[in-house]
């Protein structure tokens, strides 16, 4: 596949994450952005596109929430485009931002990701249940711990994991996260695996701290061609790869056990990359976890471990912070211990790489030595994996 | 493609809804708008640090410079009708008894404007360029209702023309 342009990352800006802000979505948008600005040592007229990316219109309240949110964006006047796969969303919206400049349309590209939860009272699963078939699922009250617990169930069962091991990832990205400027306030900390695994069960086997919170936030990052980084001297992160797969609604006719998806999304990523040997090849990964058993779940799926082989890893300490020997996974504390405004979450996962190629992730950055990095979210109904890979090699 | 029948009854059918409804912070720059509003009787408007444009509705930050905004200060001077519209229905379409005069309303020197209603006047001789203060309520509660609607500052012979 030939591309006009190779695409670098030249910064990425991150708002606090909070379970309520008093700040607009516009206005988050805008803190985001720029601080991603800011970090690139750029301003808005170095932007020749925007590219928005928010979860359903439905969190923030407002319909058209892309066009809302333009003008905090830095978009005005600008070509600007939305997307939106669901949870899917952050990582996907650098995809897009990837598109825009490797086209040879635009030198650089801003990529805005923000959602506002706390909006939508009594609690935002309500949007959530809107997203199920309104004849066969809305009808019964079914909202998103549904679906996790019964895949969740599959998974465990599939693979005979025990509770612990999934309360030793909770543990081990909340910890991860407090370390991280943005991380919500009570979300990340030090808790014992008993804590974890007394927490509320909430729709069994999916319990209280092994879940995302609800929150709100936004993130951003700076995109720029090969030219422009020439033309500056840079020596910068690119991006090697992009993947992205959806998979059928009918998420009832699937064995979930596996995400079929995420493995053709990564499997398009790695390609594109020339990565033949991931396990080697890939040496930090920031997978999605909304659920502590997701992280588990789509590393398999990105072929970092054989099916059911993830959770013994847990066991033997390769996903850590300071693995030497093994891929560090979710070193920013992921959604379990930064939170999960959905698409900023996505944007943050995409960041965590940026910054630990760039050795520049402070207390979180890993042990072992790191020029490739991959992040991946996943979201609508169970569906839709998207994956970014980004390299130091130049 | 079929079409319903004329006996709605008769079509299988469930109804739904998106079980939420919305609870809007006004943000870091509506705090300080509406408070003003409210407390002052006052319409703020920020000044951006780069250019140094003055803008309504107030924001924390410029939309052309990307950057932060400074200075809030008050609007001055009557603001003027920039454009406007009789509004004869409802938001369910139902006929309005009295037409509704709706404005977009600018002050000199400010980009940008609100938009609101225009009463205390015969609206069928609204004119563009008519110059308007606002009818601040008796009770206010912090929110663009503060104002009842704008009313003509009474200069008959400045009507028309912008």
């Amino acid at each position: 596949m030939a591309y006009r342009n190779r695409v670098a990352v030249l910064g990425a800006g991150l708002t606090r994450f909070m379970r309520r802000a008093l700040e607009t979505p516009k206005e988050l948008a805008f803190e985001a952005a720029r601080a991603a600005l800011d970090d690139a040592s750029l301003e808005i007229d170095d932007m020749d596109a925007v590219v928005s990316v928010t979860a359903p219109d439905a969190f923030d309240g407002v319909h058209m929430n892309g066009e809302y949110l333009a003008d905090g964006s830095g978009a005005r006047g600008k070509p600007f485009m939305r997307s939106y796969v669901g949870g899917g969303s952050g990582v996907f919206g650098i995809i897009n931002g990837w598109y825009h400049v490797a086209s040879g349309h635009f030198d650089t590209c801003l990529v805005v990701g923000e959602e506002k939860m706390s909006s939508a009272l009594p609690h935002p699963q309500g949007c959530f249940n809107a997203i199920y078939d309104q004849f066969l699922e809305r009808p019964l009250g079914v909202n998103l711990l549904w679906i996790f617990s019964l895949e969740m169930n599959r998974y465990m069962t599939t693979h005979n994991v025990p509770m612990e091991t999934f309360a030793k990832v909770a543990q081990k990205n909340k910890r991860n996260g407090m370390d991280h400027p943005s991380s919500q306030s009570g979300i990340s900390g030090d808790y014992t695996l008993d804590q974890i695994m007394d927490s509320e069960v909430m729709a069994w086997p999916v319990q209280r701290l092994m879940v995302s919170p609800v929150s709100d936030g936004a993130g951003a990052m700076v995109l720029a061609s090969e030219e422009f980084v020439k033309k500056r001297g840079l020596d910068p992160v690119w991006i090697e790869g992009v993947g992205w797969n959806l998979d059928t609604s009918y998420w009832t006719n699937r064995d979930l056990y596996y995400p079929r998806y995420v493995e053709k999304a990564a499997r398009m990523a790695y390609e594109m990359a020339g990565v033949t040997e991931p396990r080697k090849e890939i040496h930090v990964v920031e997978p999605y976890d909304p659920f502590a058993y997701k992280e588990l779940h789509h590393l398999e799926g990105l072929q970092l471990a054989d099916k059911g082989e993830a959770p013994r890893l847990v066991e033997e300490g390769f996903w850590d912070r300071d693995t030497e020997t093994g891929i560090p996974a979710t070193p920013s504390g992921g959604l379990i211990g930064v939170g999960n405004p959905i698409s900023a979450a996505g944007v943050m996962k995409v960041a965590e790489i940026f910054w630990q190629l760039e050795g520049r992730a402070g207390k979180r950055q890993v042990k072992r030595s790191v020029q490739r990095g991959l992040a991946q979210a996943w979201g609508d109904l169970m569906q839709v994996g998207t994956v970014v890979i980004l390299g130091k090699q130049s | 493609m079929t079409e319903e029948t004329p006996s709605p009854e008769r079509i299988s059918q469930w109804r739904g809804n998106i079980p939420i409804h919305h609870r809007y912070t006004v943000g870091v720059a509506g705090q300080r708008f509406f408070a003003a509003l409210r407390d002052e009787k006052v319409i703020l408007a920020s000044t951006c640090s780069g250019c140094g444009a003055r803008f309504l509705l107030p924001k924390i930050y410029c939309e052309r410079c990307f950057v932060d905004t400074k200075e809030w200060s008050p609007v001055k001077g009557p603001g003027y009708v920039k454009t406007f519209t009789l509004v004869h229905r409802n938001l369910d379409e139902e006929v309005l008894t009295e037409p509704v005069a709706a404005a977009v309303i600018g002050w000199e020197g400010v980009r940008g404007g609100i938009v609101h209603r225009i009463g205390g006047m015969d609206t069928s001789q609204l004119r563009i360029g008519q110059k308007v203060e606002p009818q601040w309520r008796e009770v206010r509660t912090g929110g663009i209702a503060d104002i009842l609607y704008f009313k003509p500052v009474d200069r008959p012979f400045h009507r028309g023309g912008a």
